[in-house]
């Protein structure tokens, strides 16, 4: 039986490896030549390499919807379209057996071709994940929601999780493309979901307030809604779940609009009467302006309350998100073997 | 080797319609039996639940006292479905591989043997096979397997009438080797003709008739009579009774040799015999009526 799952695997298995092949490739010749000590990191880091960063990231979130819908999906589905689940549930092995094995080595398959994929990328972007540079941008994280299931052992969890899925999807489905289809949908949403509904409450936050200075200042956001602040952490690396200010009785609150009044328009803005157009020669003398609102915004007893992930709670997180994702695959394995007797 | 197959009771409703309903049979161990019916009659489906591909909505079906789908009786049937299903993408000797390795009591030499006569080429795709030996292939695996209990459905539907009698001297050379027993459906009785000595007909979801086919045609008369109304004896089963002219023709079970200047008895072909109980409407309701 274990032949048959992987004489029937082995074309997409061994597609799958080239891939991976040239991709790895790809890292080693353009890796990062970054030094412990290099200061700003990001100015290390050329076109190529950044491209590469992004498309590391991208390669992570299409690798489990696409293990899902072109391995996962076929599996029985196939079968049932053929009709040559006569064939092989007529032979001597029973239909649970089959498709354990199936299971087994589908999700054996996936889960080395994407434990590379995410070693490869993990290894080769651990000196640039979160690397800020004070004129060329930054790039996220490793423990943001948009990079974090693309580093580690969670990749994993994702493409186990899609394989199995697909798998029972295309037992219910019964018919190739619908399986495929919904597949991509579900784990596409659930990509999206679970770092917003789930993986907050998988792990401790830790709060932390911060006056607002020229040394902390992150950034500040101009919307209809009004002006929000937000500021950098000690603590490199941490994930942002949120960041408010308080005012003097520590409630959330709006800025005063003695510091929205204080700040300088954008450049070229041209801001609201009282603010002033900025003096030409620019970033310095707003930057000095804006010190002066920070300064006032503090004396008001104004604070950033920052709740946030550190960034050593990273590898407990991803062990925690791969056990969810693992026990999910394992619940959905287990309703394709009831499954199967009933077809 | 030989398994005994029986059901009772059998029914298999798919959403409202039932396909089969009611079948209560016993399968003679050895024998080698013809499932013969229209388009739709339930053959497939029996089949199906014969060999554990589908599940019962009532009733019972054991293959040596084992329900079909156990490991045991998975292990000594051996069934090739409708349209002989083969995996495209593999090769025939992949296709062997794959019987022997599924497969405890595997006939390697068989397999090799069957394929090279039928001169099939081992490394073809099973995809660029015609029919025929597509068929030929689906029977090179079943029967390799060495199974107590042959399920085929409608086997020779995709061969021409050369191939069909190749396939079916082959299928009961197998059978005479081994003494499995064998079941096959088929809607030609031509093909029922040659090589069962059992036949069940079922029409409609129902099993109308079972039994050896030289009893059965022992049993069954034409009778030609006047049509004066008369009253046929009341020890025999009158299957058909239609007027032709002047003429009545009755198709009869159990007709009691007795002499009568204007009734003549003759005897019947296996398929008039078997088109006579195919017709759905027919009832025992209405050969009640005429005999009364």
């Amino acid at each position: 039986m274990i032949w048959l799952g992987w004489r029937q695997l082995r074309a997409q298995f061994v597609a799958a490896v080239v891939l991976v092949a040239v991709y790895v490739v790809l890292l080693v010749v353009e890796a990062p030549h970054i030094g412990a000590n290099a200061t700003d990191v990001l100015d290390l880091v050329d076109r190529t390499q950044r491209n590469l960063y992004q498309a590391g990231i991208v390669l992570l979130a299409v690798v489990a919807p696409l293990i899902g819908a072109f391995w996962g999906a076929p599996t029985v589905a196939r079968e049932l379209e053929l009709g040559t689940q006569r064939l092989v549930w007529s032979q001597s092995v029973t239909r649970r057996r089959w498709l354990t094995t199936k299971l087994l080595i589908g999700s054996v398959a996936a889960a080395s071709i994407v434990g590379t994929l995410s070693l490869a990328t993990t290894r080769w972007a651990v000196d640039i994940d979160g690397a800020t540079a004070s004129h060329s941008g930054s790039l996220p994280n490793r423990l943001t929601p948009i990079a974090f299931a693309m580093r580690g052992v969670v990749p994993v969890g994702y493409a186990v999780f899609a394989f199995v899925l697909g798998v029972l999807v295309g037992m219910l489905a019964r018919r190739v493309l619908p399986a495929m289809a919904i597949t991509i949908a579900i784990v596409a949403a659930t990509q999206v979901a679970f770092p917003i509904l789930v993986r907050p409450k998988l792990i401790a936050h830790t709060t932390a307030i911060v006056a607002v200075s020229d040394a902390t200042f992150d950034g500040m956001n101009l919307s209809s809604a009004g002006v929000h602040l937000s500021v950098h952490l000690d603590n490199r690396g941490a994930w942002i779940i949120e960041d408010q200010t308080i005012n003097a009785h520590g409630n959330a609150s709006d800025l005063p609009t003695s510091f929205t009044d204080c700040i300088p328009a954008p450049d070229g803005a041209g801001r609201a009467p009282g603010g002033g157009s900025p003096a030409p020669g620019g970033a310095k003398v707003g930057r000095a302006a804006l010190s002066a609102c920070f300064a006032e915004l503090t004396r008001l007893g104004y604070r950033q309350r920052v709740e946030y992930v550190s960034a050593s709670s990273f590898w407990a997180l991803q062990w925690r998100e791969l056990a969810i994702y693992l026990l999910a695959a394992a619940v959905l394995a287990f309703a394709c073997l009831r499954r199967v007797n009933r077809l | 080797m030989t398994a005994a197959v029986a059901t009772t009771g059998l029914g298999r409703r798919y959403r409202r319609k039932w396909a089969l309903r009611d079948c209560t049979l016993a399968i003679e161990p050895g024998s080698i039996t013809g499932l013969v019916g229209p388009n739709g009659a339930g053959k497939t489906t029996l089949l199906h639940l014969l060999a554990g591909m589908g599940h019962q909505t009532e009733g019972e079906v054991t293959i040596g006292g084992m329900a079909p789908t156990d490991r045991r009786a998975l292990a000594a049937i051996g069934f090739v479905a409708q349209h002989a299903p083969v995996y495209p993408n593999l090769s025939v000797a992949d296709h062997l591989r794959l019987g022997a390795r599924l497969n405890p009591r595997w006939d390697a030499a068989l397999a090799e043997d069957r394929i090279s006569r039928l001169g099939l080429d081992a490394h073809q795709a099973a995809g660029k096979l015609s029919g025929g030996e597509r068929a030929q292939l689906a029977l090179t695996i079943c029967l390799a397997k060495r199974p107590e209990l042959i399920l085929l459905d409608e086997p020779v539907a995709s061969l021409d009438p050369l191939a069909r009698r190749e396939f079916l001297a082959a299928l009961m050379e197998t059978i005479a080797d081994t003494g499995a027993t064998a079941i096959l459906s088929s809607h030609l009785v031509a093909d029922v003709e040659r090589v069962c000595d059992h036949v069940v007909v079922i029409a409609g979801g129902r099993v109308h008739l079972t039994g050896g086919i030289d009893e059965l045609l022992a049993a069954h008369r034409r009778i030609v009579l006047p049509d004066d109304g008369r009253v046929l004896p009341s020890t025999c089963e009158v299957i058909q009774d239609r007027v032709r002219g002047r003429q009545r023709e009755c198709l009869v079970r159990d007709w009691p040799t007795f002499a009568a200047a204007d009734v003549s008895a003759s005897d019947l072909s296996l398929e008039d015999l078997l088109l006579a109980y195919m017709r759905d409407d027919r009832t025992s309701e209405r050969a009640l009526d005429v005999v009364a």
